[in-house]
C-alpha cells in the first residue's frame, strides 16, 4: 500500500526525533546546535546543476576554514562542524533544505546561502527562526532591505561589478570619447550589472549605443556580437558568465573587433580565464576578493593543499575564498561570545563587527551599519591571456 | 547587406549543429519509431571521451576522427544492446521513459568521471580565422557546416539506394509484420543506435571545436528537438534541413529583433509549420486504420 | 475475503470505487496520513506537503496522458501559470487566496486551449515537443511581460487566509494540501466513472474508432486539456502558497520530464499509479539521502565531492530499472501483489 512507505518514512524520522532529543537532552542547557565540544553549521549551496562549479567551491570553502579552525584547537574548546546541503540551484529546493538544516539537523547558524533568488525564498524561513546567517556568495541588495535581525551580509551590491570597470575604461583606457556597450542576462542579476553600467555612463557623460540582453545558457552569440559591430562599439562591458564569455570573445574575434573589455567578478575563475585566453584579450575584472595569484589567495591556496581534497584543491577560486571568508567572519563573532555560546550573543557581536582583517584576501569587514552589510572595497584585475593569468591593476579601492 | 549575410552565416553555422543532432534523433525514429530523448547525452559522452583522445599528441583532426568514430559505433551498440534491445515490444511511453532514464544515469556518469569544469577543447585545426571575402569562420565552424553536408550526401544515397534504408521504413510502421517478412529487427535497431552515435559523434565535436567542452553541452539535444519536428521526425534529410532553417530563423530574429525573442524564434516557428503540416516539412504522414 | 469485484447491479458498475471495502481502507490510511504531524517534524512535513500538491497535478496530467493520451510536456508551464495567477491575483487585485486557488486553475484551464487546439491536428511525439514548445514560450513570456510578472525578481505570495487564521507555518498548510488532494481524487474518480472519463478512454484507445461511434473527438480532447490544466493550475498556486515566493527557475522543463516520470512509474490511466508514482518520485532523493548517512560518514566522506552525481546516476538506475522489470509501474506491481495474495497457495 502507498501507506506503508508513508508508515516506514515516518518510521525512521521518528527514531532520529527521538535520537536527537536524548543527544540535546544529555548536552545540557545550550543553544540549538552547540554542545559542550561542538558548533554545528549548515550550509545550503548548489552543489548539482548548472551552479554546481560555484557551490562546491563555497562549500570547499568553508570546510578549509572548519579544518584550519579545528586545527588550531577550535574556538574556545568547541570544534566546528559543517552540514552540507545541496539546492540544486532550485528555490524550492533551497527552502526545503534550509527547513532541514534548521528543524531537523538544528544547526546553530548558517554559513552558506546558495544563490539570490534562493535567498530570498529562504527568508522567511530565517527570519522565523532567527538563525545567524551569512549571505557572501550571492549578495543580492534585497536581502537587507529590510534589514532583517540576524541576517549579515558581504560584499558589495551587483551594480558595482558594472561600475568599477566601466569607471576605469572612462578614466585611465582613454575611453571617454568612446562608444559604450553591454551584454547582459535578461534575469535581475544581469539588471544590476546594467544598474551599474549605466550609471557610470552617466556619471561621466559617455555614449552608450548597445544594450543587449541575453538568456542565460546561450552559447550561441553571433547575433549580440554583430549587432555590438554594427553600432561600433568600442568598449564592453560583458556580463557573461564562464563559458559564454569565452564564446562571445571568440566572436568579437572573428569579427575583428577591438574593444576594451569588462567583465564581473566571476571573470576571474581560471576556467574562464583559460578558455578565454585563445582570443587574446586582456579584459577587465573587478572583485571584492583576491585572486588566485595575489599574495593572500596564494597563501591560501597552500592552506587549501594541506586541509582539502584533490577535486577541491584543483577547484580553487573565488568562491572559495568566499566561502571561507563567510566562515571565518562567523567563527569570529563566535569566539566573542567566549564560553556561553547563544545564537542572541553571536548577532550582537557580528553587529559591532568593525574592520575585521581577513589576512589580505578582501579589505576590512565590518557590519556596523544599518544594513550590516559590509560593502568591501574592490580591486581591479586584468588578464594576461598569453599565460592565463590575472593581475592586479589597482588595490582594494572603496567606491 | 554584410550585417545579413553575417547573421545567415552564423545561422547556417548553428544550425549545422541542430541538423546535426536532430538527424540524430531521427535515424532512430525513423528505424524503430522511439524517440531518442538521450542524444544530447550520447554526445556529451563521446564529446568528453574524444577530448581524453585528443590529449594524445600528435593526434590531428584525421586521426580524432579515425579513434572517435570507432568509439562512438560501439557506444551506440552497447547502449542499444544493453537499455533498448530488452525493451522491444514494450509499450511506446516506457521505451522513451527508458531513454530518459539513461540519459539521465550517462549524464551523472560524465560529470562524475570528469568533473563539472569547463574544459578548453584542443584545436588541432588552427584557431586562426579563415576570412572568405567580407565573411569570417573559425576553422571548427567550417567543420560544422562541411560535416553536415557530407553526412546529407551520405544518407540520401543510404536510403535511396541501400536495402536498409527500406528495411528501416518497415520496421518503424510495424515491428511484428517487419519480422515476419524476413526483416532482422534486432540488427536494424543496432545498426540505427550506431548510425544516431555517429551522429551524436559529429555533433559534440563540431560542439567542441567550435565552443568548449563543458557538462551544458547535453542540453544542446533538447534544442535538435525543434530541428526535427520542423523537418518530419523520421526524414534524417528534413532534420538537417530543419536544423538549418532554425539557425537562421534564430539569428535573424536575433539580429533584427533582438529583445531576447532569439530564443522562442525556433519554437514559435515549428507551431506555424506544424499547423499547416503536421508531420514536419518533410515527415511521412501515418495513415491511421481502424 | 474476496477474489473478485463482481458488479451485479448497475450501481456497481457507475461506483467510484470498485468495492466498498475500499472506503474503508481509504479512510484508514487517511487518518494515517493525517497523524503525520505528531510524528514528523518541519522537514519532514515540508515534504509531505510537497508530494501532496505535486499529486494533485500528476492526477491533472494522468487524466490527460494516461487516461485521453494526449501526451504533454507542458506539465511545468501549467504550474507556472498557476503559481503567477495565484501571485498576481492576491497582491495586484487582492482576491481571497482561497478564491484565487481556484481562479488560477480556470487561467491555467484558459490557457491550455492554446495548446490544445493544436492537439487536435497533432500526434504522438508531434504533440509532445508542441507542448514543450508551449512550456518554453510561457516561461520567456513570463519574463518577457514585466510589467504584471515582475520579470526575473520573481513574486512573493501572501499566505492562505483561511476564515481568519494565516496558513504560514508548516503544519496547517499540511492539512490544507491533504484536504485538497482529497477533494481532487474524489473528483477525479467521479470523472472516470462518469460519461466524459469513458470517452476519453475510448479516444486513447483509438480515436478514429471513437469517432466513428458518435465521439465528439475535438470536445472531448479540448476538455481533457481544460480539466488536466485546471488540476495543474491549481497545483501550481498551492506551490506558491507552499513556498511563498516564485520565479521562472521553480518550474524547469525538467519538471515537465519528472511528472511523465511519475506517471510511467506509477502506472498510467490509474488514480492509485499516480498517487504511488508522485510519492515514490519525490521520496526518492530523501531515500537516498537516508541510504547514504546509514551507510556512515567514512562512505561519505569517500564519496564528498561527488556525492551528488552519485545521487542523480542513482535517481536513473532506479528508473530505469523500474521500467526494465515492471513496465505498468507501481500500479501493476500493486495488482500483481494484490493476486498472489488473493490466490495463494495457488498463485503463480
Amino acid at each position: 500500500m502507498r501507506n506503508s512507505i508513508h508508515q516506514w518514512a515516518v518510521g525512521l524520522k521518528k527514531t532520529s526525533v527521538i535520537a536527537l532529543a536524548l543527544g540535546a537532552g544529555l548536552a545540557g542547557a545550550q543553544d540549538v546546535g552547540v554542545t559542550a565540544t561542538e558548533i554545528l553549521l549548515g550550509e545550503v549551496q548548489p552543489m548539482s546543476g548548472p551552479a554546481s562549479l560555484i557551490g562546491k567551491a563555497g562549500a570547499a570553502g568553508s570546510k578549509l576554514a572548519i579544518a584550519e579552525i579545528n586545527a588550531k584547537g577550535g574556538i574556545n574548546g568547541r570544534k566546528l562542524r559543517a552540514i552540507y546541503e545541496d539546492d540544486g540551484y532550485v528555490p524550492a529546493r533551497a527552502v526545503s533544505a534550509v527547513k532541514k538544516l534548521i528543524d531537523s539537523d538544528k544547526v546553530f547558524a548558517l554559513t552558506g546561502t546558495t544563490g539570490s533568488s534562493h535567498m530570498v525564498a529562504m527568508l522567511p524561513t530565517i527570519e522565523e527562526a532567527k538563525i545567524p546567517t551569512i549571505v557572501h556568495m550571492a549578495p543580492n541588495p534585497a536581502v537587507v532591505s529590510p534589514r532583517r535581525p540576524t541576517v549579515f551580509m558581504i560584499g558589495p551590491d551587483y551594480d558595482y561589478a558594472g561600475y568599477v570597470p566601466v569607471n576605469h575604461m572612462i578614466e585611465k583606457m582613454g575611453q571617454k570619447g568612446g562608444k559604450f556597450g553591454i551584454l547582459y542576462q535578461d534575469d535581475d542579476f544581469g539588471k544590476a550589472l546594467l544598474a551599474g553600467y549605466q550609471k557610470a555612463v552617466k556619471q561621466h557623460g559617455v555614449a552608450s549605443v548597445a544594450e543587449i540582453p541575453f538568456k542565460r545558457g546561450a552559447k550561441d552569440f553571433s547575433a549580440e556580437v554583430l549587432n555590438l559591430k554594427e553600432k561600433g562599439v568600442t568598449a564592453l562591458y560583458l556580463g557573461t558568465l564562464t563559458t559564454e564569455s569565452a564564446a562571445v570573445m571568440g566572436e568579437i574575434k572573428r569579427l575583428g573587433m577591438k574593444p576594451v573589455i569588462g567583465t564581473l567578478w566571476a571573470g576571474q575563475l581560471p576556467p574562464a580565464v583559460k578558455l578565454a585566453a585563445p582570443s587574446g584579450f586582456e579584459y577587465l575584472i573587478p572583485d571584492y576578493y583576491a585572486s588566485n595569484y595575489d599574495a593572500p589567495g596564494v597563501k591560501l591556496m597552500e592552506l587549501a593543499k594541506k586541509h582539502l581534497s584533490a577535486d577541491d584543491y584543483d577547484n580553487f577560486n573565488r568562491y572559495t575564498v568566499s566561502g571561507y571568508v563567510g566562515t571565518i567572519v562567523l567563527a569570529e563573532g563566535i569566539r566573542r561570545c567566549g564560553a556561553t555560546v547563544t545564537r542572541t550573543c553571536v548577532v550582537a557581536e557580528l553587529n559591532k563587527l568593525k574592520n575585521f582583517s581577513t589576512g589580505g584576501l578582501t579589505g576590512p569587514v565590518s557590519f556596523d551599519n544599518p544594513k550590516a552589510q559590509a560593502v568591501l572595497p574592490i580591486k581591479l584585475f586584468q588578464t594576461d591571456p598569453k599565460n592565463a593569468t590575472v593581475k592586479a591593476v589597482t588595490d582594494f579601492i572603496a567606491y | 547587406m554584410s550585417y545579413f549575410l553575417n547573421l545567415l552565416m552564423s545561422g547556417l553555422v548553428i544550425g549545422s549543429l541542430y541538423g546535426l543532432i536532430s538527424m540524430g534523433f531521427a535515424i532512430v525514429y525513423r528505424a524503430t519509431g522511439m524517440v531518442n530523448f538521450a542524444v544530447g547525452e550520447i554526445m556529451m559522452l563521446i564529446a568528453y571521451i574524444s577530448y581524453n583522445l585528443a590529449q594524445i599528441p600528435g593526434l590531428g583532426i584525421a586521426g580524432l576522427l579515425l579513434t572517435t568514430i570507432p568509439v562512438s559505433i560501439l557506444l551506440g551498440l552497447l547502449i542499444e544492446r544493453v537499455f533498448i534491445r530488452p525493451m522491444l515490444g514494450e509499450p511506446m511511453f516506457a521505451r522513451v521513459m527508458v531513454s530518459i532514464g539513461l540519459a539521465v544515469v550517462i549524464r551523472s556518469t560524465v560529470i562524475l568521471i570528469w568533473g563539472v569544469e569547463p574544459k578548453a577543447y584542443p584545436r588541432p585545426m588552427g584557431d586562426e580565422v579563415i576570412k572568405f571575402g567580407e565573411l569570417a569562420l573559425y576553422p571548427g565552424q567550417i567543420f560544422s557546416l562541411v560535416v553536415m553536408a557530407l553526412l546529407c550526401l551520405l544518407m540520401w544515397a543510404f536510403f535511396r539506394h541501400s536495402r536498409i534504408g527500406i528495411a528501416m521504413r518497415a520496421t518503424s510502421n510495424n515491428e511484428t509484420t517487419a519480422l515476419l517478412m524476413g526483416i532482422n529487427v534486432k540488427r536494424i535497431s543496432a545498426i540505427s543506435w550506431a548510425l544516431s552515435a555517429v551522429f551524436a559523434a559529429f555533433a559534440g565535436l563540431s560542439f567542441c571545436l567550435m565552443f568548449s567542452l563543458e557538462p551544458e553541452i547535453s542540453q544542446m539535444g533538447l534544442r535538435g528537438f525543434p530541428a526535427s519536428i520542423l523537418g518530419g521526425l523520421d526524414s534524417v534529410i528534413g532534420g538537417a534541413f530543419g536544423g538549418l532553417v532554425i539557425g537562421v530563423a534564430e539569428n535573424l530574429a536575433g539580429g533584427y529583433l533582438g529583445r531576447g525573442l532569439k530564443e522562442i524564434a525556433g519554437f514559435v516557428l515549428i507551431i506555424i509549420v506544424l499547423m499547416v503540416k503536421p508531420y514536419g516539412l518533410f515527415g511521412q504522414r501515418e495513415i491511421e486504420r481502424v | 475475503m474476496r477474489t473478485q469485484t463482481y458488479k451485479t447491479t448497475y450501481a456497481d458498475l457507475v461506483a467510484l470505487t470498485p468495492h466498498s471495502s475500499n472506503w474503508a481502507w481509504a479512510l484508514i490510511g487517511l487518518l494515517v496520513v493525517a497523524s503525520a504531524p505528531l510524528l514528523l517534524g518541519s522537514h519532514g512535513l515540508n515534504i509531505l506537503s510537497a508530494i501532496f500538491v505535486m499529486a494533485i497535478g500528476i492526477l491533472g496530467l494522468n487524466l490527460l496522458t494516461g487516461v485521453t493520451g494526449q501526451i504533454s510536456l507542458g506539465h511545468a508551464g501549467f504550474l507556472l501559470i498557476g503559481a503567477y495567477a495565484q501571485a498576481i491575483l492576491t497582491t495586484d487585485y487582492h482576491l481571497p487566496a482561497w478564491l484565487a486557488i481556484f481562479v488560477s486553475g480556470l487561467v491555467a484551464a484558459a490557457a491550455s486551449l492554446v495548446v490544445g487546439v493544436p492537439s487536435l491536428r497533432l500526434k504522438g511525439l508531434y504533440l509532445a515537443i508542441t507542448t514543450l514548445a508551449f512550456t518554453f514560450i510561457v516561461r520567456h513570456m513570463v519574463l518577457f511581460a514585466e510589467k504584471i510578472t515582475r520579470g526575473s525578481e520573481g513574486m512573493a505570495v501572501a499566505p492562505l487566509n483561511l476564515f481568519g487564521y494565516s496558513v504560514k507555518s508548516d503544519m496547517p498548510f499540511f492539512y490544507v494540501a491533504l484536504a485538497m488532494l482529497v477533494l481532487f481524487v474524489l473528483m477525479t474518480l467521479n470523472i472516470m466513472r462518469s460519461r466524459i472519463g469513458r470517452a476519453w478512454l475510448a479516444v486513447r484507445d483509438h480515436d478514429i474508432a471513437a469517432r466513428a461511434m458518435g465521439i465528439n473527438l475535438m470536445h472531448y480532447k479540448l476538455l481533457a486539456f481544460m480539466v488536466s490544466a485546471f488540476y495543474t493550475g491549481v497545483a501550481g498556486s498551492l506551490v506558491a502558497l507552499q513556498t511563498r515566493y516564485i520565479n521562472v527557475d521553480t518550474f524547469s522543463i525538467l519538471i515537465s520530464i519528472e511528472a511523465l516520470a511519475m506517471i510511467i512509474v506509477g502506472g498510467m490511466g490509474r488514480v492509485h499509479g499516480a498517487l504511488l508514482g508522485t510519492v515514490l518520485i519525490l521520496l526518492l532523493p530523501e531515500l537516498l539521502n537516508f541510504g547514504f548517512s546509514i551507510a556512515g560518514n567514512r562512505f561519505t566522506t569517500l564519496m564528498a565531492d561527488r556525492i551528488y552525481e552519485i545521487k542523480g546516476l542513482m535517481y536513473g538506475v532506479v528508473i530505469l530499472l523500474f521500467l526494465r522489470l515492471e513496465p505498468e509501474g507501481l500500479a501493476g506491481i500493486w495488482r500483481k501483489v494484490k493476486r498472489f495474495w488473493v490466490q495463494w497457495p495457488l498463485s503463480q
